[in-house]
């Protein structure tokens, strides 16, 4: 049932992109309310989906690699419709929909034929969970990172006409800036509940030293542009190398994590 | 009821010729009531723009309504430069106006807005009625459509409006910006005011001759810089317009470089419409600058309005359209009156018979033979008058229901009176 659900969001999820991109590519419109109500509505069966995985598992269901892509496209598209359109980067929907999408079907796909891990607990539970919310506003973060330098390029190639369909350089570099004040304290928190759990000591792990790494790397954006006041090119480049940490500390493997 | 326009534009009158016939909105009302008294005058409504003055008049008899309008333009002697349009002529006319096809700029907005305010006049002035009041707000919503559905209005039309574009595509809301003006030639000026209208309020000038820009700041309430601290002005501003005569590059990598540094990635919009060119173009490689000359600005007003020129099928295809709609709604309206007068027809012919019997029959009896012959009328006319409504609807015209009237010798009274 819950596969079930997870596979009719992630349809409904490549509906949506392909709907956004005919949109503004082949109309060249801004006009995003029906895309925008496919993306809500898939979104919807998206939280049915764990609502129903976790009355299955009994917990979060973030104990396995494709439990926690499939939260990860949840909380992305969340962020995205509470934060991303009130910060009025619509446009960034250009990619979180597509990227929701791969995740849910790797999840559909996935679900179920993974080695099985325990859930260890609270600590673990809130580890996880803030982690993987850090990283889908950190997926954010590096989208409008990405529009930014495509923004740039039309300016530069004074292709005006496509560039209008974008969010300016400056409103894409401010919120780029704000989903990391969202991600970072998620990732601080998530590193601490980790070091809370039974038995953890620094181990000079993989995947925790690259976590450090990638929180070092966003620390170093954020003092360059909150102390040093520095913003424009070199900054969203920041961001995107942080962002490359982020799915190799992600995919990387670890002694004390299953995934 | 036949809709009449006479008037002329920009395409057919010179400017001689607007600016004698172009008519304030206090001169219109006033004009309005004068015309609607006219002969032949039922309803009217006057556009009256720089570019263009159109009176819209509905009549039941337009060759006195003419001559009526006619006089709107006394005294222009031979009128060529006049035009006439009828029925839906005249309606496709107005629709291709509100969507901007017949504008000088095509697909601006100011049109709509001037439609708007000629139908609030002839609205505050009573000259409008059943027809009018249905074809302004439909012309109106054809203009809003072709908008909405097609790119007729995408893009600036002008260089000054393109360089407002421009800023707004890197710094999005323009207010409280700062704007450096390098020099002080006439296209500074016009960018600067529409920069300004766009929210734009510090201002800075910079010239070789301090007492020049001590003149432009004080007429664009700015503040003038001397041309020695032209780097520290650069590296405070967000957008520049170079604009000087000097016969070399003002601005050029090597200057702007150390400026970039100290911005600290703040991006730098630098407009050069000076030729020669102010800024050296190898700045367009600098991290956060955008460099745009003239003729950028221009390649991309070019290249705005013949994208504009390759909607005007897709706005004329729903002209088209509407215009088709708003005849379906004309020949309704002349069905429904088809049918009035086959009711008021036989009611006459009801009212005669019960006159007849006034006073031969009690109070009591009267109103039992009024009731009855009512429900007669009533159910002898229904399926009559549905199979009316039904033809028009199918499309049939209202000619032809007139026609059949007219055998049964019920239409004929009425306009033969």
């Amino acid at each position: 049932m819950g596969s079930a659900l997870l596979a009719l969001s992630a349809l409904g999820y490549w509906a949506s992109a392909i709907s956004f991109h005919y949109n503004l590519f082949h109309r060249k419109q801004r006009d995003w309310t029906q895309w925008l109500r496919i993306l809500l509505s898939s979104h919807a069966l998206h939280s049915l989906a764990l609502l129903v995985l976790t009355l299955q598992l009994q917990h979060l269901p973030v104990v396995s690699m494709p439990e926690v892509m499939a939260v990860l496209g949840w909380v992305l598209i969340a962020l995205y419709a509470i934060l991303g359109r009130r910060w009025k980067v619509d446009a960034l929907g250009g990619i979180a929909a597509p990227a929701a999408a791969v995740l849910t079907t790797f999840a559909t796909f996935t679900l179920g034929h993974e080695t099985p891990h325990n859930y260890r607990g609270a600590w673990f539970g809130l580890h996880v969970s803030s982690l993987v919310a850090s990283y889908a506003a950190f997926c954010l973060a590096a989208f409008c990172s990405l529009l930014y330098f495509i923004q740039s390029r039309r300016l530069k190639e004074k292709k005006l006409h496509t560039a209008f369909l974008l969010p300016s350089l400056n409103t894409l570099d401010r919120v780029g800036f704000r989903f990391i004040l969202v991600g970072f304290p998620l990732l601080v928190v998530g590193m601490v509940c980790g070091t809370q759990m039974p038995g953890w000591r620094w181990t000079w792990d993989p995947k925790e030293t690259l976590v450090a790494l990638t929180g070092a790397v966003y620390l170093v954006y954020l003092h360059a542009r909150v102390v040093a006041g520095w913003q424009g090119r070199r900054m969203n480049m920041i961001l995107l190398l942080a962002f490359l940490c982020v799915l190799v500390s992600l995919l990387a493997p670890g002694r004390s994590h299953g995934y | 009821m036949p809709v009449i326009l006479m008037g002329f534009n920009q395409k057919t009158a010179s400017v001689e010729v607007r600016e004698r016939f172009t008519y304030s909105d206090e001169q219109v009302p006033s004009l309005l009531q004068r015309l609607h008294g006219s002969q032949g005058v039922d309803e009217i409504a006057l556009i009256s723009t720089c570019n263009r003055t159109e009176v819209y008049a509905v009549t039941q008899e337009p060759g006195l309504c003419r001559g009526s309008l006619m006089t709107l333009f006394e005294g222009s002697g031979h009128p060529d430069f006049l035009y006439l349009e009828n029925d839906l002529q005249a309606v496709k006319h107005l629709f291709e106006v509100s969507s901007g096809l017949d504008s000088l700029v095509l697909g601006e907005n100011q049109i709509l807005g001037q439609v708007r305010q000629a139908f609030s006049l002839a609205q505050a002035a009573k000259t409008t009625g059943p027809v009018l009041e249905k074809l302004f707000p439909w012309a109106l919503r054809v203009g809003k459509l072709a908008r909405s559905q097609t790119r007729i209005c995408q893009g600036a039309a002008s260089v000054a409006a393109a360089a407002v574009e421009l800023a707004q595509m890197i710094f999005d809301d323009l207010k409280g910006r700062r704007v450096l003006l390098l020099g002080a030639g006439k296209m500074t000026q016009a960018s600067l005011g529409l920069l300004q209208n766009a929210g734009v309020q510090q201002i800075k000038v910079v010239n070789r001759t301090l007492a020049r820009a001590e003149e432009l700041a004080a007429r664009c309430g700015g503040e003038a810089t001397p041309f020695e601290e032209l780097d520290k002005a650069l590296s405070d501003v967000d957008v520049l317009i170079a604009s000087t005569g000097a016969p070399h590059f003002v601005v050029d990598k090597a200057r702007l470089a150390p400026v970039m540094y100290q911005r600290k990635g703040r991006p730098l919009l630098l407009i050069d419409i000076a030729v020669p060119r102010d800024i050296e173009p190898s700045c367009q490689d600098v991290d956060n600058v955008y460099l745009y000359n003239i003729d950028d600005l221009q390649g991309v007003v070019a290249e705005n309005l013949s994208r504009r020129q390759k909607e005007v099928q897709k706005v004329l295809q729903i002209v088209d359209t509407e215009c088709q709609e708003f005849s379906r709604y004309l020949d309704s309206r002349k069905a429904n009156q088809a049918i009035r007068i086959l009711r008021e027809s036989f009611e006459e012919v009801r009212q005669a018979e019960l006159m007849k019997h006034r006073g031969s029959l009690t109070h009591e009896e009267m109103t039992r033979l009024e009731n009855f012959s009512n429900g007669l009328l009533n159910k002898l006319l229904h399926n009559p008058m549905m199979q009316m409504k039904k033809m028009s609807a199918a499309g049939v015209p209202p000619e032809e229901l007139e026609r059949a009237l007219e055998i049964l010798g019920i239409f004929g009274k009425e306009t033969d009176g």
